[in-house]
């Protein structure tokens, strides 16, 4: 028997390459890199209104949908789907709420549809092998129409508990911060502390693989859109709450986003790679650049511009080849 | 053949598993003891594979039974499989590299008696048979970031957590490098210590007689022979291998070829690992011949353009096109036709017609009036007798002859004068097949050469005339197809079957 040396304990570069859990969230450490650089310069250049309380407290009311719906998307990228529907699901989620119903029944009624979503979402993509874009295209048109027959203009009531769980403060915290660190706190809690965050890492990378070592693949990718359009009706719920009222559009611009936000926090399209805790730096990171740009005095089209591109910077940064697999 | 009085811990009766119309298994037996190390032994495509896949719960078998401990046992899932306690390490591993050591080991099986086993008891138990197995490898290790020796050992080790008594190695030797051959033989023979049954699959005769007890030699998906290792030798096994008669199936060859057509000096491709010479003369058909991925297609692929030559030289009828890419190549009379024709080769959807003028239009400048060939490709299609009621059908709905055909008939209609072709007869039947060997031996007889790799020995023989043996990226040897024996082949291929048989 030839023993095979043992490997030197690894450097702190090497470990994101070597040790397999730093190696998937090698994306969150750039991207939280990122994240500082931009907030050192805005302490440099807009000092006192970024990192004032109402700001600080506007941004994190303004960024607790996109924090819901991006977590969601994480799962659906690491089991290398793509979940393009959540747009339309928050928008549903948003006319449900403010249908001429009891309160009660309504948010229930909600996430019961949101889920129907994602099991329609997951069986096209996995049991009828249409592609996720494709598949989830098709019921981002559907659920989008319902939500517009639902409500066909912005109005109506919303259930008055959201309102009060979605505006003010509580603690003397806004309470979009409850929202976020909820969120991030389940999602980082079910990705990396249960066996099903290493089942779905597993059947990111390799469905085949996982199913040849007992995981059932099929169900976890199923599951992974369930949670996405989840969160989705949860952030519905928050802006309906938010806004007081309903409105059919209010999640239009948030499905892509959603995407933009795994992938600026290092979660590859591929699946596999990645994770919610890559995923709070990638939102911060939309977050903080409109934000920014808005105190800086820039004009707000330019931060599609600069959102577009920072995509295009990450997804080729995060290849797949790179990570080596 | 039972070699010892223990009633065998694995037993294989009668099984049989086709694939479509092709059969892969007839009625195959194997017997394993506990403690031994069980060889199986054939060429490619005799069906090995195909058979421990049915042993490790891969496929399901059309009939037969597999017996474990007396036990007759059926698997629907390779779960089942790992569960009876039979482990496989197949060549292509089923480890996720994004995950680390112990997620691997543990993946599927995270939950012991309704509850999870936490991480540190996981860590633990991972350490603990990686020490079992004298590996030192970290537990927190990325799998993606193991030599793929450390991966084969980290495959083995979770055959050892789930207690398996039965090991099946599939060509694990391919991928590792001398020394980790070194590690690998020392775990195998410490599991066969332990009482454990262990198949080692490999056509390395070497390897073989180095570490198995017994050794079972399959042909064309049949059983042939089982006898202990001790008691035959290296002759006897290449003997069992190959013993077929060849079939009449082939034309005549050529009496005497004409000038060179093509002549490589020296050429180093980027993938290539050693310079290759070789010549082509006109009338002439060249067969290379070597096991599995022994370099040819990067061979024919050098020769065709698709990978640039770093140094030496390539002529075609004296002409240096050495610099130039594969497109300009086919316009200058090379023609290719790739192994998986369906994937490379041919447009599925187009009609044999348009299938058939991409090599004419080849020479024609970017942009120019595509001409109609309808004609000429009328003539080719008689040429070749493509069985299709006319050039408008689209290839699709072809047989596997048919399509092999339509590629032929474009070099054809193409003005190739050398053909470099891939396994001309994969996946065709044997009507089919001599229809392929008429064909191409006529295209040689119009003064042109073609080189030919196959899998199949008994074919390169009947259809070339001259063999050239390919051994990790070289020629190694070339002989006249008319003397060549299958087992001359085989002895040239096998790498270190030389100091065994002496």
């Amino acid at each position: 028997m030839t023993p095979q040396s043992r490997p030197a304990r690894p450097g702190a570069l090497a470990r994101f390459s070597q040790d397999a859990f730093w190696f998937r969230q090698r994306g969150a450490a750039l991207s939280f890199a990122i994240l500082l650089a931009m907030l050192l310069l805005l302490a440099v250049v807009v000092p006192h209104s970024f990192y004032s309380a109402t700001n600080l407290s506007n941004l994190a009311g303004q960024l607790a949908p996109l924090f819901l719906v991006s977590l969601g998307q994480t799962f659906v990228l690491l089991g290398a789907g793509f979940d393009l529907s959540v747009g339309a699901v928050i928008s549903l989620s948003s006319a449900i709420l403010t249908l001429d119903l009891a309160g009660p029944v309504k948010i229930p009624l909600a996430l019961a549809a949101a889920a129907t979503v994602g099991l329609v979402n997951g069986w096209g993509c996995v049991y009828l092998r249409v592609h996720p874009i494709i598949m989830t295209l098709a019921t981002s048109s559907i659920v989008q129409g319902v939500a517009l027959l639902l409500l066909p203009t912005p109005g109506g009531v919303a259930p008055p508990i959201l309102v009060c769980m979605a505006s003010g403060t509580f603690l003397g915290l806004p309470v979009g911060l409850y929202w976020i660190v909820a969120a991030c706190a389940a999602a980082i809690w079910a990705v990396h502390a249960t066996t099903y965050g290493i089942r779905l890492y597993a059947t990111g990378q390799n469905p085949l693989a996982a199913w040849m070592s007992g995981v059932q693949a099929p169900r976890i990718r199923v599951s992974t859109y369930v949670i996405s359009a989840l969160m989705a009706a949860l952030a519905g719920a928050y802006l309906t709450g938010r806004l007081a009222s309903g409105d059919p559009n209010v999640g239009s611009a948030l499905g892509l986003d959603s995407v933009l936000g795994a992938a600026l926090g290092g979660t590859l399209l591929s699946g596999g790679v990645g994770g919610p805790i890559g995923t709070i730096a990638g939102v911060l990171i939309i977050g903080v650049l409109n934000n920014g740009l808005n105190l800086a005095g820039v004009s707000p089209y330019y931060q599609f511009i600069v959102k577009g591109s920072m995509l295009v910077l990450a997804v080729s940064l995060f290849r797949r080849k790179e990570a080596g697999l | 053949m039972d070699m010892t009085s223990q009633p065998p811990l694995i037993a294989v009766d009668d099984l049989s598993k086709s694939f479509g119309p092709v059969k892969a298994l007839t009625s195959m037996r194997l017997v394993g003891h506990a403690g031994k190390v069980h060889a199986v032994m054939g060429e490619n495509g005799a069906g090995k594979s195909t058979l421990m896949k049915l042993l490790s719960g891969v496929f399901r078998p059309d009939s037969g039974i597999v017996r474990l401990r007396g036990e007759v046992v059926a698997f629907g899932h390779p779960r089942d499989a790992q569960n009876a306690g039979i482990s496989t390490i197949f060549q292509e591993f089923s480890l996720l590299p994004n995950l680390s050591v112990a997620e691997n080991l543990f993946l599927g099986r995270e939950i012991e008696h309704g509850r999870t086993l936490p991480a540190a008891t996981r860590r633990r138990r991972t350490l603990d048979v990686l020490g079992e197995l004298d590996l030192r490898i970290d537990p927190d290790r990325r799998v993606g970031s193991l030599s793929v020796g450390q991966q084969q050992m980290v495959e083995i080790a979770k055959g050892v957590m789930a207690d398996a008594s039965v090991f099946i190695f599939d060509e694990p030797t391919a991928a590792l490098a001398s020394h980790e051959v070194e590690t690998l033989f020392a775990l195998i023979r410490r599991l066969s210590a332990q009482g454990k049954c262990v198949f080692y699959i490999s056509h390395r005769l070497s390897e073989v007689f180095a570490i198995c007890d017994d050794v079972t030699i399959m042909k064309d998906g049949a059983f042939v022979s089982c006898m202990p290792t001790a008691e035959t030798t290296v002759d006897e096994v290449i003997q069992g291998m190959v013993g077929r008669p060849i079939e009449e199936l082939f034309e005549p060859r050529v009496d005497r070829p004409g000038p060179v057509l093509l002549e490589a000096d020296a050429l180093v491709g980027a993938r290539a690992s050693a310079p290759l010479s070789l010549q082509l003369r006109a009338g002439e058909i060249v067969g290379v011949a070597g096991l599995e991925g022994q370099g040819q297609q990067q061979l024919m692929r050098l020769l065709a353009g698709f990978d640039p030559a770093r140094s030496g030289k390539l002529d075609l009828e004296g002409q240096p096109i050495t610099g130039r890419p594969a497109r300009q190549r086919m316009a200058d009379g090379i023609g290719f036709v790739p192994e998986s024709r369906k994937d490379d080769g041919l447009f599925l959807s187009l009609d044999i017609g348009d299938n058939m003028a991409t090599a004419a239009l080849a020479r024609r400048p970017f942009l120019s009036w595509a001409p109609r060939l309808g004609g000429r490709i009328a003539d080719v299609m008689a040429r070749l007798s493509v069985k299709a009621p006319d050039a408008r059908t689209p290839v699709i709905d072809l047989s596997g002859g048919n399509q092999q055909k339509v590629v032929l008939g474009r070099w054809l209609l193409g003005g190739a004068r050398v053909l470099l072709c891939e396994e001309p007869t994969r996946g065709v039947d044997v009507g089919a097949k001599r229809e392929i060997y008429r064909q191409l031996r006529e295209f040689a007889r119009d003064g042109r050469a073609i080189l030919v790799t196959s899998r199949e020995l008994p074919e390169l023989i009947g259809l070339c005339d001259r063999l050239l043996v390919i051994r990790n990226g070289a020629i190694v040897a070339e002989m006249d197809a008319r003397a060549a024996t299958e087992d001359a082949l085989l002895r040239a291929a096998l790498p270190d079957v030389e100091s065994q048989a002496a």
